[in-house]
């Protein structure tokens, strides 16, 4: 008969084949089986986002391999929280100090009260980073540091990003929380070198406990500042403090420095996709719910069906609909919206871009030039964007080999391979991201 | 005008000067050296205006001039300093006129551009201020035992990254300290002093006064100015500009209290924490070593993940409790070898208050320095 232990130990080794080291570090590593009698297990996991995204997906695999390793079938499984099995890191030595800092080097939060965890709605495309978000916020520093929150403008980042500061802050009030952006980090710190006060600078944040820097691919190009930036997250990480970044895309897509980009990812990177249809649609209700107004279920079909990707944007039109119905003193329906949107968003078939659009938008995303992706450099930097561009073309415009060869002057044979070539890495993230980025860019989905 | 100096008494008098002279300054004249010719004597003066330095070499002979001819001149003091430098020794013959300084020396002659001597910024003066005298050998050891302990130079609170010097009747007190570290030194003088001065003093401007007192120098005289400190030896004067800001309180630092008291010898000590701060590596917290006082044994530990581990037992008297503390390492050798004494007591009340170094039997002299806190099981 072998031992609980023994076990125990065979179900994590087959969950981790299954699930996947990552969700398998993030889900199941630190659980243990609290019970097994009656036909019940109980498995305690690490944190609420664990148990969730184990019972919405995986909990089928888990009971079959329960019962087969366990050998008994029908086992029943339920899951528990217990946040306390989180191996927290030691405690680390601090030298200690005569004097305390002076109060006035604290920076301000500058943190949007609004952006809440609470006002923030889940669906498929965002539910992994708010579960990394609010297992950040409730121990900042010990889960996931640091926590990269990537995708596309407007898919809420920020939000996500606001809502772990004022989350920190609700749960322990003298928590120094900070919120800037990027830009901002530049700008003090090139104005502290003005100044020569770049001591006070470093100080003033490598004091804070929960660093939330937003946009940082601003520091693309900026060695200087990355420099800097890269001695602060340091510091910060060294001293368990949390930090917090957003990008819209994946650090080792935008660093040279594999340093700097590696240490970005050193902790959980949670992607945002766009939003399907029906998180759209509660992204909605929610916008409606807070102005107090109740809106139709066509209404809010008709916009979300209509703006396919960006909350900012679907967040416009519904406005641009409320506004409409009070100018017009008119019940809001689906009339109203469709005069309202009327010109703002295309009606049915969107418009196709021209290949020439489509190079200009890769080159912008990957800041290149346009020539650049029509010249013959093959140096990776210009290949990649060149085919991720030809891969674009075939896909969005209804262009044929030699006529899209013509239009990248060059041989069908080189389109036909970029576009096999980026059409099979398309399961990495870092390519679809980067695909799905530009097609947003360009306005089609 | 004409002068004749010793080529080693002039090279003297400059090299004290340079530390004062500003190279890299916008203002062209504050790289030059100032002459003043005096009766039987030159006074040869550099500022960078924190720091000023006055130095006196003797003439040879009587000084040739005309009649009303002014009496100073400038030279670009690196260039006059290299070239006396370089010349053999004997007589040195300076000849001033038109702009011009020509120095001559056996079958060497050279030829500097010199500026008004006018452009030159006026020394502050001593005058009015209260002073005391000091025997130069303390002062030079006051200075010694302090020094280590200032805030670097990037320190955000100027006023930590100086040396507080203040005089009340006949005791004079030097303080210095970054926040981690704290060393006092009191000396009593032989004089009443008029009331209480205290001034925080760069540095720099100790280090250079440290350096320019010779065995052979009795006294020197501090006087007290407005925004400015004053020193003084027969052979030079000295100003420097004092730090603004108020000195924190540290009175409140210095405990008398503790629970355990360890009476060690000092160069075993120092000779301990040294070879354990090799492998005190770690990242955060560089040069942590663990003492674990027990018995009459204080063993010295120091531990960095990735590259190996240290511990030394040496033998100590102990007074009271066992006790863990851990210090920074480099904070300890500093302290411990500049004190030139055998025996040392070591204060501590807990692992998270300061510990205090004080020679045994004088209490004159303390250092204070703060514990890193470590978690108890970490001692194991």
């Amino acid at each position: 008969m072998k031992s609980k232990e023994d076990s125990w130990e065979r179900f994590l080794q087959v969950m981790e084949d299954a699930l996947g080291k990552p969700t398998f570090e993030t889900c199941l590593k630190f659980s243990i089986l609290k019970k097994i009698n009656n036909g019940k297990a109980v498995i305690q996991v690490s944190s609420a986002f664990a148990k969730e995204r184990l019972e919405t997906k995986y909990v089928g695999i888990m009971k079959d391999t329960l019962q087969k390793i366990y050998d008994s079938p029908g086992l029943d499984l339920a899951l528990e929280v217990d946040e306390n099995l989180l191996p927290t890191r030691p405690d680390l030595p601090e030298q200690m100090e005569f004097y305390k800092q002076e109060q006035d080097d604290i920076p301000e939060n500058s943190l949007d009260p609004r952006y809440t965890l609470e006002s923030f709605v889940v669906g498929n495309s965002n539910q992994f980073a708010t579960g990394a978000a609010l297992a950040v916020s409730r121990s900042p520093g010990k889960v996931y540091n640091p926590l990269l929150i990537f995708g596309g403008v407007g898919l809420g980042k920020t939000h996500l990003m606001q809502a772990i500061g004022n989350n920190v802050l609700a749960r322990k009030k003298k928590a120094r929380v900070v919120y800037l952006s990027t830009e901002r980090f530049i700008n003090e710190m090139i104005d502290a070198m003005a100044k020569k006060k770049i001591e006070k600078f470093r100080k003033k944040y490598r004091t804070v406990d929960v660093l939330l820097v937003d946009d940082i691919q601003f520091l693309v190009n900026k060695e200087f500042t990355q420099e800097e930036f890269f001695h602060t997250f340091n510091e910060l990480y060294g001293a368990n403090k949390q930090i917090v970044m957003t990008c819209d895309r994946l650090p080792r897509e935008l660093f040279i420095d594999k340093r700097l980009s590696s240490r970005f990812e050193w902790g959980l990177t949670a992607d945002i996709q766009e939003p399907d249809l029906e998180t759209r649609e509660a992204i909605l209700r929610k916008k409606a719910e807070q102005k107090g107004i109740s809106l139709p279920n066509s209404v809010i079909h008709y916009i979300a069906e209509r703006v396919p990707s960006n909350v900012r944007e679907l967040e416009g039109a519904l406005l641009r609909v409320l506004a409409f119905g009070t100018f017009r003193r008119q019940p809001v329906n689906t009339e109203l919206a469709q005069e309202a949107l009327k010109g703002i968003i295309p009606e049915g078939r969107e418009q196709i871009p021209t290949v020439e659009k489509i190079i200009e938008k890769v080159a912008s995303y990957f800041d290149i030039k346009t020539e650049e992706i029509m010249s013959d450099r093959r140096d990776r930097r210009f290949a990649y964007p060149r085919q991720i561009a030809m891969f674009l073309s075939r896909e969005i415009t209804n262009l044929s080999y030699p006529d899209l060869a013509k239009k990248f002057r060059r041989d069908h044979t080189t389109v036909l391979h970029a576009y096999e070539k980026i059409s099979t890495n398309l399961h990495d993230i870092s390519v679809r991201n980067s695909v799905d980025n530009i097609r947003s860019a360009l306005k089609v989905s | 005008m004409r002068i004749i100096c010793d080529r080693k008494k002039l090279e003297v008098a400059t090299h004290n000067c340079m530390k004062a002279v500003s190279i890299r300054s916008p203002l062209p004249i504050l790289s030059h050296l100032l002459f003043d010719v005096e009766d039987g004597r030159i006074k040869i003066s550099a500022t960078d205006l924190e720091l000023g330095i006055e130095s006196y070499v003797e003439t040879q002979g009587s000084v040739e001039a005309k009649k009303d001819e002014k009496r100073s001149f400038t030279a670009p003091a690196k260039t006059f300093s290299d070239i006396i430098g370089q010349l053999p020794d004997g007589e040195v013959i300076l000849e001033v006129s038109e702009g011009q300084m020509k120095i001559t020396s056996h079958r060497s002659e050279f030829s500097l551009v010199t500026l008004p001597s006018a452009e030159f910024p006026i020394f502050p003066r001593p005058e009015g201020a209260s002073s005391l005298t000091i025997d130069a050998g303390t002062f030079k050891e006051m200075v010694r035992l302090v020094l280590f302990s200032c805030a670097s130079a990037e320190e955000s609170r100027a006023v930590l990254t100086g040396v507080l010097i203040s005089v009340n009747e006949n005791k004079l007190t030097m303080v210095a300290t970054d926040g981690r570290r704290l060393a006092q030194i009191e000396r009593i003088i032989d004089q009443l002093f008029p009331g209480k001065e205290s001034r925080v003093v760069p540095q720099h401007s100790l280090t250079e006064i440290s350096k320019l007192l010779r065995d052979d120098d009795k006294e020197i005289e501090i006087s007290f100015g407005e925004g400015q400190i004053f020193f003084s030896i027969p052979r030079v004067f000295l100003f420097s500009r004092v730090l603004e800001g108020e000195y924190p309180d540290y009175r409140t630092l210095i405990r008398k209290d503790y629970n355990t008291r360890a009476i060690i010898d000092r160069l075993m000590l120092l000779g301990a924490v040294r070879r354990v701060m090799i492998t005190a590596q770690e990242r955060i917290n560089p040069g942590l070593i663990k003492l674990s006082f027990k018995g009459d044994g204080l063993e010295i530990s120091s531990n960095t993940a990735d590259l190996g581990r240290a511990r030394e037992t040496i033998q100590v008297a102990i007074e009271g409790e066992e006790l863990n503390i851990a210090f920074n390492g480099k904070y300890m050798m500093e302290v411990l070898s500049n004190l030139e004494i055998e025996q040392i007591n070591l204060d501590m009340k807990d692992p998270h208050s300061s510990g205090v170094i004080s020679p045994v039997g004088d209490d004159s002299y303390v250092y204070i320095l703060m514990p890193i806190r470590i978690k108890d099981e970490v001692y194991a």
